[in-house]
């Protein structure tokens, strides 16, 4: 080929690609998130605290926060722009958030700013990397792949112990764990029981006690803080999505159907829950000994901690919920389909045939 | 105009035996001197023309309503048909009174209903929708995976289980909203339409809505409400109003008789000047049927205007032959005279109002150019009737003689020095320096105060639900309940997303499109969006067993394809080339119509490329939205189109541009003060009111042309712009405010009507033809006092009222006095 043509072929190339790509294609982990008054009906995924502060993420990566007990909101600024699907602060200050295209966000003031630690293409790459570290073919194979992908899978969990040890987990198996903050992961795929690279939808950690909970009955436990994992017998074959701890070491699985299970002996064996609704159920909370579940139609149940019985709690009219957390004013906050809520602060209270 | 002939071309012949019967031009003599056959032709015209009347259709199409010129239409109509009638839709709300849908008795009546309207004309079955539709479906997650089916249950027989297993499927099929009402107490049924039947027909609106009227009559008695929105049912309603339009007409008929009855005192002529002004009617009505035109809710105004103006045209005719009649002229030779002195005139006139509705032809909506051809035929119409028929007839029936008499006493009464009337005198006011600096000077606040006002002019529809229609009607209380329960709003707004084929799912255009959801979903008045991108979304949670953390468009192209492959029709087109992005708003004001149009302009210009482009506009606010832009554009270049034939037309007949002024200036400020008007009484400018300034404009200059033109004439002899005044007020004036009063009752019976644009336009016109004949009368002496030149005025006493008029150029519509006087 000659030097002429060969430049002639890069023109043209060159040209269809400015006529074509007059748009520079679109990526969600260098998109910061939009803001916009939109952001205040956005759906969202989760909701904690950070201190006073009420935290919740969802959507397009949108952050919001309120200062005072769920009753204002204010969107953060966000530098990606995949779905949150969870968020956790350890302390007022120092938080993580993780989601779609695997990312791992941290904030190190209380949410208002955050920064990217972990992306699915890295995510890929650690595992891969740790993959031919371990001279292992299969799951090298299986790391490859993840490369290939790309960052199309979401991180659905995350559990961090302190300000420097946590552990996220997500779609197929996905697992990384960070003892320095999130400035380096290590994969931890290789230590879970999970050879069909089922979802991971939830984790909760207690001490030493460590629980994941996912696709198909899917039940781990460690009890040395992750350093062996063991497949608990699960009591149901579908779909795990929620997880809690008792401040008694009891261990609440919520999944498909509305099925619900609580194990009083560190996961040996697991007593099924009275629920009166059997709709699948999305996330559970622990907070002023009470169990909080919202199940997937949006309604929230509730029981005491320790006790099979739950009841629905009647809500105020609005969109579905998704999540709830306990503002620090007592009152109950939720979030879902169409943005942050503040539910009646009675919801609790005694008077209501809630509390036994 | 009224340029006066020359004084010396009318010979006086009292008797039918002195006049030559071969004077006159070819013209007058061709019609006088056969007035049998005239009369007889007008006859078979009129039956015929009558006969033709009864075939006249009323409709209102949805194609002519819209600016089909304009980018954003054409971007529909190329791609309509891909858009499975989204532009013309019906729904019908089916209330359960006793409660829940969740009802046996409920869901059967639903079922008869759901089968009648399947069978309507004009219903796309393909892509109707309601809970007995196969196409209504539900999607559920179990331990095993997906399963799906339609919402009502195989084997569905009415027992509580079956009713049970319907609400489970309703609440897993995402149709609570959409075909559920948020309170589960009613359901929809929604019916597109299209454009023809199967026949090759257009649809026939009327029909249709009748045909839903009456389900909604049969089935309301069975336990159920029916609610009914869309556009078809909103033109059935108009076209029922359009039948009590027929009484206002009466009415408007019986009125003007009335004024001018008072007027004249004459039965026989007053009875006459009727029938010639129907008899044009009826001719106007019978042509449209032959020319292939529909009246529409429109154009059904124009025969009242047609109407009054005959009125007004007749009304000079008839005061020139009383007159004549008066001063002892056979009833044949005033004919012939007054014909000959009015005919170029009131051509002239007639040219004059056509002018005001031409202009109308430059706007590109295509029932505005049909009320323009309307109402130019109507017009045309008018030559005939009133200014040949009437004045032929007149010759045969001729006067009441005591009202022959009467029509002179005022003119008699000034000659013999009993003064002016006290009306005259008031008028006279103005050419004097006070009273012309004071009515000036508030005029100029008025104008600079209705500006500032009109600032605040408003494009487009401002008032929720159709603003076709009353705020309190059916239609509109239906509109609002369905707003009300159901989260879709009948405000929709469509952006087309175009790709290559097969190309509708790629995620970098889905991504694109998913941030245009967005961009929109920020916007004040965008209630809610859907898109392939969102249902992406939704339907990912959904496949990965309902657990929302999955809500997000993922960049998995396999993913991506098999959602799009299973997703419902409306949101992408056959061969994946053209994705539809929906915005629901919460209402249709322009402001809000106009953020949605920049905002998609402006991501359409960062975003298009060869993968993906986005056009606008569709769906009922796309193409307001567009209808908005035009109606804009045009109501300002109608405004000079307007005004500068007006100002021609003024030129040629005064040729003087100081003259032009007094005679525009007052038109001006009402055309100013038209559009106070409606800021103040909530109107906004769109296609109902955009014809009503031209209107007002092109027939109001008509006074201005009656009263300068006599004012010039006096001026150039010399006169006093005092004494100039009165004369023209003497000759003309009197049918100045004849016209004007004639001509805002024949409008403002529109008041009444249940339709609401035809109540705004009337009230609009009314209050244009009072003003302007109030500015014809007031405003123009008092500008003609600061902008004409008035020669030196020697003395009071030379210019005597009889010396004068001897001087005089025939007046428009007095005859010269010499017969009374001697």
């Amino acid at each position: 080929m000659n030097k002429n043509r060969k430049a002639l072929a890069l023109l043209v190339l060159a040209m269809a690609s400015a006529s074509a790509g007059a748009v520079a294609p679109l990526d969600v982990l260098s998109l910061p998130a939009v803001q916009g008054a939109q952001a205040q009906h956005a759906v969202l995924l989760g909701i904690t605290r950070a201190g006073e502060r009420l935290v919740a993420v969802g959507e397009r990566g949108i952050v919001l926060l309120s200062d005072d007990n769920g009753a204002t909101w204010r969107q953060a600024g966000v530098p990606v722009s995949s779905t949150l699907t969870a968020v956790q602060f350890v302390d007022s200050k120092q938080g993580w958030a993780v989601g779609h295209a695997g990312v791992v966000l941290h904030s190190g003031d209380g949410g208002e700013s955050w920064n990217l630690q972990l992306d699915g293409k890295r995510a890929a790459a650690v595992e891969l990397a740790a993959a031919q570290a371990a001279a292992d073919a299969p799951r090298q194979a299986n790391a490859e792949r993840l490369v290939a992908d790309g960052a199309d899978k979401p991180l659905l969990a995350l559990s961090f112990a302190n300000g420097r040890e946590g552990l996220v987990v997500g779609a197929y198996g996905l697992a990384l764990h960070t003892d320095d903050g999130g400035q380096t992961w290590t994969s931890w795929m290789d230590r879970l029981p999970n050879p069909r690279g089922l979802h991971l939808y939830a984790v909760a950690q207690q001490g030493q006690q460590l629980y994941l909970a996912g696709e198909q009955g899917l039940l781990l436990g460690s009890h040395d803080g992750g350093g062996q994992f063991s497949a608990l017998t699960s009591p149901y074959e579908g779909s795990y999505f929620s997880l809690a701890l008792e401040p008694a070491g009891g261990v609440v699985v919520g999944g498909l159907r509305g099925n619900l299970f609580r194990s009083v002996d560190q996961g040996v064996s697991f007593q099924a829950l009275t629920n009166p609704i059997p709709i699948s159920i999305n996330a559970a909370v622990v907070a002023d000994r009470q169990l909080l579940l919202v199940n997937q139609a949006g309604g929230l149940l509730q029981g005491a901690v320790g006790s099979d019985a739950l009841r629905p709690v009647a809500l105020p009219p609005g969109a579905p919920l998704l999540a709830v957390a306990k503002a620090a004013d007592g009152a109950l906050v939720g979030v879902g389909f169409a943005g942050p809520q503040r539910l009646a602060a009675g919801a609790t209270a005694p008077h209501t045939s809630i509390a036994e | 105009m009224h340029v006066p002939s020359s004084s010396a071309a009318t010979p006086i012949h009292s008797t039918l035996e002195d006049f030559d019967s071969r004077s006159g031009s070819l013209l007058e003599r061709a019609l006088f001197n056969h007035r049998r056959l005239v009369l007889l032709i007008c006859l078979l015209v009129t039956a015929l023309l009558g006969w033709q009347a009864t075939r006249l259709e009323l409709n209102a199409s949805f194609e002519k309503m819209i600016p089909n010129d304009h980018p954003f239409i054409a971007n529909y109509l190329e791609h309509r048909q891909e858009l499975s009638g989204l532009g013309n839709a019906v729904r019908i709300a089916v209330i359960n009174k006793k409660g829940s849908i969740y009802d046996a008795a409920y869901l059967q009546t639903l079922q008869q209903l759901n089968d009648e309207v399947y069978l309507l004309p004009g219903v796309d079955r393909a892509f109707m929708k309601s809970l007995w539709t196969p196409s209504t479906r539900w999607v559920g997650v179990t331990e095993e995976g997906l399963e799906g089916g339609p919402v009502i249950p195989d084997g569905y027989d009415g027992s509580a289980q079956s009713l049970e297993a319907l609400q489970r499927n309703i609440e897993r099929s995402n149709e609570i909203g959409q075909l559920v009402a948020f309170d589960q107490q009613s359901s929809i049924i929604y019916l597109p339409l299209l454009a023809k039947d199967a026949d090759g027909k257009p649809l026939d609106y009327s029909a249709l809505a009748q045909q839903l009227e009456s389900l909604r009559g049969k089935y309301q008695q069975q336990g159920i409400e029916i609610r009914i929105t869309g556009f078809a049912k909103v033109v059935g309603d108009l076209i029922d109003g359009l039948r009590q339009i027929l009484l206002f007409f009466a009415a408007a008929i019986v009125i003007t008789a009335v004024v001018l009855y008072w007027y004249t005192r004459c039965l026989r002529s007053t009875t006459l000047v009727m029938a010639c002004s129907l008899v044009a009617v009826v001719w106007q009505l019978g042509l449209l049927p032959l020319l292939g035109y529909q009246l529409d809710p429109y154009s059904v105004l124009v025969p009242f205007l047609v109407f009054a103006i005959g009125m007004s045209h007749g009304a000079q005719k008839m005061n020139g032959i009383m007159q004549d009649i008066g001063r002892g002229m056979h009833r044949l030779v005033a004919a012939r005279f007054t014909f000959r002195r009015l005919f170029l005139a009131g051509l002239t006139a007639l040219l004059c109002d056509a002018v005001g509705f031409a202009v109308l032809m430059i706007i590109k909506i295509q029932v505005i150019q049909d009320l323009a051809v309307i109402a130019s035929i109507g017009v045309a119409v008018l030559i005939f009737t009133n200014l040949i028929l009437l004045p032929v007839l007149l010759s045969y029936v001729g006067v009441t003689p005591a009202a022959a008499v009467r029509s002179l006493r005022s003119e008699q009464a000034e000659i013999d020095g009993a003064g002016k009337q006290a009306i005259w005198r008031f008028l006279d006011l103005f050419t004097q320096r006070r009273w012309a600096t004071v009515c000036v000077l508030l005029a100029a606040v008025l104008a600079g105060g209705g500006y500032w006002v009109s600032l605040h002019l408003k494009i487009g529809d401002l008032d929720a639900g159709a603003p076709e229609l009353r705020a309190d009607s059916r239609y509109n209380l239906d509109n609002a309940y369905l707003t009300q329960h159901y989260g879709a709003s009948s405000d929709i707004f469509a952006v087309m997303v175009k790709t290559p084929a097969g190309g509708c799912s790629s995620y970098d255009t889905l991504q694109r499109v998913d941030n245009l959801d967005w961009q929109l979903r920020g916007l004040p008045g965008v209630d809610a969006t859907n898109s392939l991108a969102l249902l992406n979304r939704r339907v990912l949670v959904g496949l990965s067993e309902g657990n929302p953390k999955w809500y997000e468009l993922v960049n998995n192209q396999a993913t991506l394809n098999m959602v799009t492959a299973g997703a419902p029709r409306g949101l992408y087109n056959e061969d994946c080339s053209l994705l539809t992005l929906y915005a629901y708003l919460t209402d249709h004001k322009a402001d809000t119509l106009g953020r949605v149009v920049d905002s998609v302009q402006a991501f359409a210009k960062d975003n298009d490329s060869e993968q993906a482009q986005f056009l606008l506009a569709a769906g009922s606010a796309g193409i307001e939205a567009a209808t908005n832009i035009v109606v804009k554009q045009a109501s300002h270049e109608m405004l000079w189109w307007v005004y500068g034939a007006v100002i021609v037309l003024c030129l040629v007949t005064f040729r003087s541009w100081r003259a032009v002024l007094c005679a525009v200036l007052p038109l001006v400020l009402t055309s100013i003060l038209c559009e106070a008007l409606m800021v103040w009484l909530g109107i906004g400018v769109k296609v109902a009111t955009l014809p009503v300034i031209a209107l007002g404009v092109g027939i109001g200059v008509d006074y201005a042309l009656y009263v300068m033109s006599i004012v010039l004439a006096q001026l150039r002899q010399g006169a006093s712009l005092s004494q100039a005044y009165y004369q023209a007020l003497l000759f003309t004036g009197k049918v100045v405010m004849l016209t004007g009063v004639t001509l805002a009752i024949g409008v403002g019976t529109w008041i009444f009507s249940p339709i609401k644009f035809q109540a705004d336009m009337g009230v609009l016109l009314a209050f244009m033809f009072v003003w302007n004949m109030v500015g014809a009368l007031i405003l123009l002496p008092a500008l003609a006092y600061f902008l004409l030149p008035q020669k030196p005025v020697v003395s009071q006493a030379v210019v005597k009222p009889q010396t004068l008029r001897e001087t005089l150029p025939e007046p428009a519509t007095k005859p010269p006095l010499h017969a009374a006087i001697r």
